[in-house]
């Protein structure tokens, strides 16, 4: 047997020769797609304008309609845009030095009555009405030392709020009042509120109705508008024959082009995501409808699974387009094809909005599955088989469509000229 | 040297835009294509620099099948049609050292050449401003300099001075001449006689598809029996040309 040192020799030197003739692969073959991505990304950031559409647009996009959101659905379910504030009657000098001493943890504002102005108002009914809107009212009764809150049952939202309040708030008040008098209040309610909610986790749930459909849409639509400049346009300008006549293979021009979109669009993406995750950290948020606090609450390999989708699905996004583009000649009706995708996508949208958990089989189908696995993760149901349907749902079809554009040089030759 | 032999080009199965066309043009020649809009002198260009490919027929460069050469072909033509926009919110400088690395010229040659052809072409005062602040000489210029950045044998310009002005157009031409003075080989289309004839070694008048008369100028004049190249030349038109 030979000494251990030479066995390793050997795979060392075998590991250069590998290593270095990849290199030389690398350098060969890969030059014209390193040039083009090189000029590609110089070109988005040397020019402020382009740079801001790519980067800063998006996640300006992102920031608004996660923003606007929760007042919609507040507005949808209280007829109010803002957050009702939340009515405590006979609140006891406890109560009120609680939250003093916690001010700042939560952002409920709050209306205090004494005992008689909440039986006056309880008596003219307008605590009914207010309550069948929305109104969250919090009664201390001193006599059975029992706080009740007061929702209304049939509407999930209003019942999700106070169960926040109740988790976030009272919960926590009543503890502090254990651990200083060593008495308890006893906590019953109106309706029978029995299950707790983490408010994080329900922002998540919530989340996840809406941002990964958005998130998605987004990188099309970045997608779109770059794969519109970096080859209808420059094929317009006559710009993309002069590339044509270099001496780097007509499929490398192509995929230098797609590849610096899909970084582009990834870079983007997650710039997107930096910015909800400071804003998640400034806007702590005790709605049950805010979007705002997902970001915390996703874990290390939620957000590998997601950020190794984002790269993918831009990819799979890009071919769509650029089969598109290659299939038409006018750049008008180029640019009304590549809109096309933008309505199934919305239309995913609306549906991921109004649908529970994702199917197995969803997975599988390409875009709608890379939404519904970063669903899966908001909700917390994210398991490593769904990444697997998901990359095979992305990279198959995006292989499929790059043959299609590009394994016939004649598409990317005579086609387009057949129909000029 | 590029050899076109018997090339046929149809765009739909019942029109045929090139009927059969053969020319050979040898080293330091300027090869001129003549003829009316629609005659195919652009589709026969794309076809020699591989742009599109003839439904039949041969076109070799240097001995080359452009059909089976593409890459190498690259290396050994400079296309420049006047149809080209370069990308706007560049500079020639900055898109000189783009062609520069896709044709991988080692660095310190791709300077030299920069400095020599920008000085040449007057490039230098404008060479660091966007392509959209550039009046249409200057953007001309800048294509016709990324053209020839890899310095090839053979040069393919689809009507270089089309659209300059009497300054920019004379610029064009000299460098031309000296280009062929160089040993390169050109081949050009124009509309402009008084350019045909000045630059041209040699003509080929082309219509409907068809190189219908072939030499220089003044062959073509004696030819057509006419004092001029321009009756010259629409004389052969006329009697070659077939309304459809």
């Amino acid at each position: 047997m030979a000494p251990r040192s030479s066995f390793v020799l050997a795979y060392y030197a075998k590991a250069r020769v590998l290593l270095s003739s990849a290199l030389i692969i690398y350098n060969n073959k890969m030059h014209g797609i390193r040039t083009i991505i090189k000029w590609e990304i110089s070109r988005v950031f040397s020019n402020w304008q382009r740079a801001a559409a790519v980067f800063i647009i998006p996640a300006a996009v992102m920031m608004a309609a996660l923003n606007i959101f929760p007042y919609l659905i507040n507005y949808m379910s209280t007829g109010s845009v803002t957050q009702k504030p939340i009515i405590v009657a006979n609140a006891p000098d406890s109560f009120l030095d609680y939250l003093d001493e916690t001010k700042g943890s939560t952002i409920y504002t709050y209306v205090f009555m004494s005992e008689d102005e909440f039986i006056t108002y309880w008596k003219s009914g307008d605590a009914v009405k207010g309550i069948e809107n929305g109104d969250i009212t919090v009664l201390f009764y001193k006599d059975d030392s029992t706080i009740y809150i007061g929702c209304n049952g049939n509407s999930a939202l209003s019942m999700e709020r106070a169960d926040s309040f109740r988790s976030v708030v009272l919960d926590p008040y009543c503890d502090d009042l254990a651990d200083d008098s060593g008495s308890m209040l006893e906590i019953n309610t109106f309706n029978p509120i029995t299950k707790i909610l983490d408010y994080r986790t329900d922002a998540n749930y919530q989340a996840s109705r809406v941002i990964p459909a958005m998130l998605v849409l987004l990188i099309y639509y970045c997608v779109y508008s770059m794969m519109s400049d970096m080859f209808a346009s420059e094929r317009d300008r006559g710009f993309y024959d002069k590339l044509l006549m270099t001496p780097v293979s007509p499929k490398h021009i192509v995929l230098g082009k797609i590849i610096s979109c899909t970084i582009l669009v990834s870079g983007a993406t997650y710039m997107t995501f930096l910015f909800l995750f400071i804003s998640s950290w400034l806007n702590r948020s005790n709605s049950s409808t805010s979007l705002i606090p997902f970001g915390l609450m996703l874990l290390p390999g939620q957000l590998l699974a997601v950020a190794i989708v984002i790269p993918v699905t831009a990819f799979l996004c890009a071919t769509i387009c650029l089969n598109i583009i290659f299939s038409i000649r006018r750049m008008k009706d180029v640019i009304m094809n590549l809109q096309m995708p933008l309505i199934y996508l919305m239309a995913d949208l609306f549906f991921q909005m109004f649908s529970g958990d994702s199917g197995i089989l969803e997975f599988l189908i390409p875009i709608h599955g890379s939404i519904a696995l970063i669903k899966a993760v908001f909700r917390s149901n994210f398991v490593s088989w769904q990444l697997v349907f998901v990359l095979i749902a992305s990279i198959l079809p995006s292989m499929l469509l790059l043959h299609r554009t590009y394994v016939k040089e004649g598409y990317i030759f005579d086609k387009r000229k057949k129909r000029s | 040297m590029i050899s076109v032999k018997n090339v046929h080009k149809s765009y739909t199965r019942n029109t045929e835009t090139i009927k059969g066309v053969s020319f050979e043009v040898p080293d330091g020649v300027i090869f001129g294509l003549l003829g009316p809009n629609g005659a195919g002198k652009t589709t026969l260009m794309q076809m020699m620099s591989t742009l599109l490919r003839p439904t039949s027929g041969v076109i070799t460069i240097d001995g080359l099948n452009a059909r089976d050469n593409l890459l190498e072909i690259h290396r050994r033509i400079g296309y420049l049609t006047t149809e080209v926009r370069l990308d706007p919110m560049s500079t020639p400088d900055k898109l000189w050292d783009f062609f520069a690395e896709l044709y991988d010229i080692p660095l310190k040659e791709s300077i030299s050449r920069k400095e020599a052809i920008f000085y040449k072409l007057g490039i230098t005062p404008f060479r660091n401003k966007k392509i959209i602040e550039l009046s249409t000489g200057m953007k001309q210029k800048a294509s016709i300099a990324i053209s020839l950045i890899h310095n090839p044998p053979v040069i393919i310009f689809d009507e270089p001075t089309n659209g300059l002005d009497i300054l920019t157009s004379k610029q064009v031409t000299d460098y031309l001449l000296e280009l062929k003075n160089e040993g390169h080989s050109i081949i050009l289309s124009t509309h402009i006689f008084s350019v045909a004839e000045s630059l041209c070694d040699e003509i080929a008048i082309l219509v409907d598809g068809r190189i219908v008369a072939q030499g220089s100028a003044e062959a073509l004049s004696q030819q057509a029996g006419t004092d001029t190249f321009e009756e010259a030349f629409f004389k052969i038109y006329v009697e070659n040309h077939v309304e459809e």
